[in-house]
């Protein structure tokens, strides 16, 4: 924590290199956050190259009476429902007419075993489920299980009562579950055991 | 059923902390009766490990982060983000700069106009010292629209420093902030801008100084939003209006990670009554962060409407606004 604060600094007088640790500390749940927000790999990318650009453009705003991940995680879901909101409203080009920069091919799925493309279908089918909550229900879950924070950090940065919070991820939670469960292409434990159950009685 | 309810609550609660000894006695005692129960906690540990384990960024995402970071570091300038759905961001580049190609244009032949506007930072600025700031800031807003360097404005004489600080209810916490160098050249324009009312030596006094001579917002006993609403001339802003990209740039670039519950466009009028301390301006606003205090803001609303100035509800679906966040934010034009 003291070595976040003091890296904060260095950046904050123009050090990259010493924001280049705060990006690799946090790449992968800002990348993860993006994608469950998203749902799609290429956004996601996009999405966590501008939010420690942002991250960037405002280190002078940092104050440190935040925590550095709060404080990233929140740039992060600004930028994402930002972003969920401009793509609803306006149909998305299909090309720039610049052309500059394409999203990069993602072909880490290439190698995988038989495990892999479960874990796949696992987060393919958990990912569309994320997508029907409700932008509040997917919130509250992603910065608890994906950012990992507290319910008193949730609420100082949704400025929301800690109650409430508790009271809403348990709604979200509930509501993921019974998606998936109504889907049934995954075999939550709870399925799985019926099976069991319904197999020893017949 | 009520007893299920509560158990499935505290079946949520054990994700998230550490249940007393009691509580997780009561959990353990219910689950090894209630299949349903047990099933519930099972699904919930399943989908919470699930969403915990972090895909894999792609390959180059680093890379690609890290290089558009020093591109910017080094050249001082903005970095586009080429992306689907990103063309706004184009779209108000082009538009900032436009505003500030227009600015520089006119800056000259606009000091006097300016000077009327009772904006110049410092008791003894002159139109000339006023209008060299403006055109800074508009020559900065051509190269880098979202940098703090726009912030760059001439240094308040210290010793009209108490003439914002007396306003201590109004001042946002957030002022207090500048431990470091880049957050000491950001903070120089947080230094309070003179308020002709309250400063011994510019002896311009405006129109409305004496209506405006009570400017700390006293609580009233009328807190309703509905009365804030009648004080507010038009809902939204004319969308003709190139101002408000640079709105936008604040709210979600500078002052990122904040969140707020709505931002009032103030335009025109004779004189600025005080508002609070700058927190931030640009070659088109000057912006202050406020307590959401629907008591206060009414009476600022009030003084502003006195001081003959427009004000109207920023709304721009780019931003996200939270309805109970603590702070409001109050955008003054600075031209006419």
């Amino acid at each position: 924590m003291a070595d976040e604060k003091a890296l904060m600094q260095r950046a904050q007088q123009g050090d990259t290199d010493a924001f280049e640790y705060i990006v690799t500390a946090y790449e992968r749940k800002v990348y993860a956050l993006a994608l469950r927000s998203t749902g799609s790999e290429a956004d996601a990318a996009d999405l966590t190259q501008e939010v420690f650009l942002r991250a960037w453009r405002s280190l002078s705003k940092f104050r440190g009476d935040s925590a550095v991940s709060t404080w990233l995680y929140r740039i992060t879901m600004n930028i994402c429902i930002d972003f969920s909101r401009r793509k609803t409203v306006q149909p998305v080009p299909l090309t720039d007419e610049e052309g500059t920069e394409l999203p990069l091919p993602d072909n880490r799925a290439a190698h995988s075993p038989e495990a892999a493309l479960e874990q796949q279908e696992l987060s393919a089918e958990l990912q569309s489920a994320l997508q029907e909550l409700s932008e509040e229900h997917r919130q509250a879950i992603l910065l608890r299980d994906i950012s990992g924070l507290s319910y008193q950090e949730i609420g100082r940065m949704l400025s929301l009562e800690e109650g409430t919070v508790k009271s809403r991820l348990s709604r979200a939670r509930r509501n993921l579950r019974s998606i998936l469960i109504k889907r049934g292409n995954i075999s939550l434990p709870s399925a799985s055991k019926e099976q069991e159950r319904r197999q020893g009685n017949g | 059923m009520a007893e299920c309810e509560k158990i499935m609550l505290l079946c949520e609660e054990s994700l998230d902390r550490t249940l007393t000894p009691e509580e997780q006695r009561v959990l353990d005692r219910h689950l090894a009766g209630c299949p349903a129960c047990a099933a519930y906690l099972a699904d919930l540990r399943f989908l919470s490990g699930s969403l915990g384990e972090l895909p894999d960024p792609p390959t180059g995402l680093h890379e690609r982060i890290m290089s558009s970071i020093r591109t910017e570091a080094n050249s001082g300038t903005v970095v586009q983000l080429h992306r689907p759905g990103a063309r706004r961001t184009q779209v108000f580049t082009m538009l900032a700069a436009a505003a500030a190609c227009v600015m520089l244009v006119l800056s000259g032949a606009l000091g006097n106009l300016m000077n009327s506007l009772h904006l110049q930072v410092g008791g003894g600025g002159s139109s000339s010292a006023a209008a060299g700031g403006m055109e800074a800031s508009a020559e900065s807003g051509a190269a880098n629209t979202a940098s703090p360097a726009d912030a760059a404005s001439p240094a308040a004489p210290t010793d009209t420093a108490d003439a914002g600080m007396s306003d201590g209810a109004a001042v946002p916490q957030t002022a207090a902030e500048s431990n470091t160098p880049r957050a000491a050249k950001f903070s120089a324009p947080t230094e309070p801008i003179t308020v002709p009312e309250t400063s011994a030596d510019n002896g311009t006094a405006p129109p409305a100084a004496e209506e405006n001579s009570s400017t700390v917002p006293s609580p009233s006993a009328d807190d309703s939003t509905a009365e804030i609403d009648a004080h507010i001339m038009s809902r939204s802003a004319s969308p003709a209006d190139s101002g408000q990209p640079q709105v936008a740039a604040f709210i979600n670039e500078i002052m990122a990670g904040e969140s707020f519950a709505a931002c009032y466009l103030v335009e025109g009028g004779q004189s600025l009554p005080e508002i609070g301390q700058e927190q931030q301006r640009d070659s088109l606003y000057a912006y202050y962060v406020l307590d959401n205090n629907p008591a206060q803001l009414e009476t600022l609303l009030d003084t502003l409407k006195k001081a003959g100035c427009t004000v109207s509800l920023y709304t721009e679906d780019g931003v996200l606004w939270n309805e109970t966040a603590k702070q409001v934010i109050f955008a003054v034009r600075l031209t006419s």
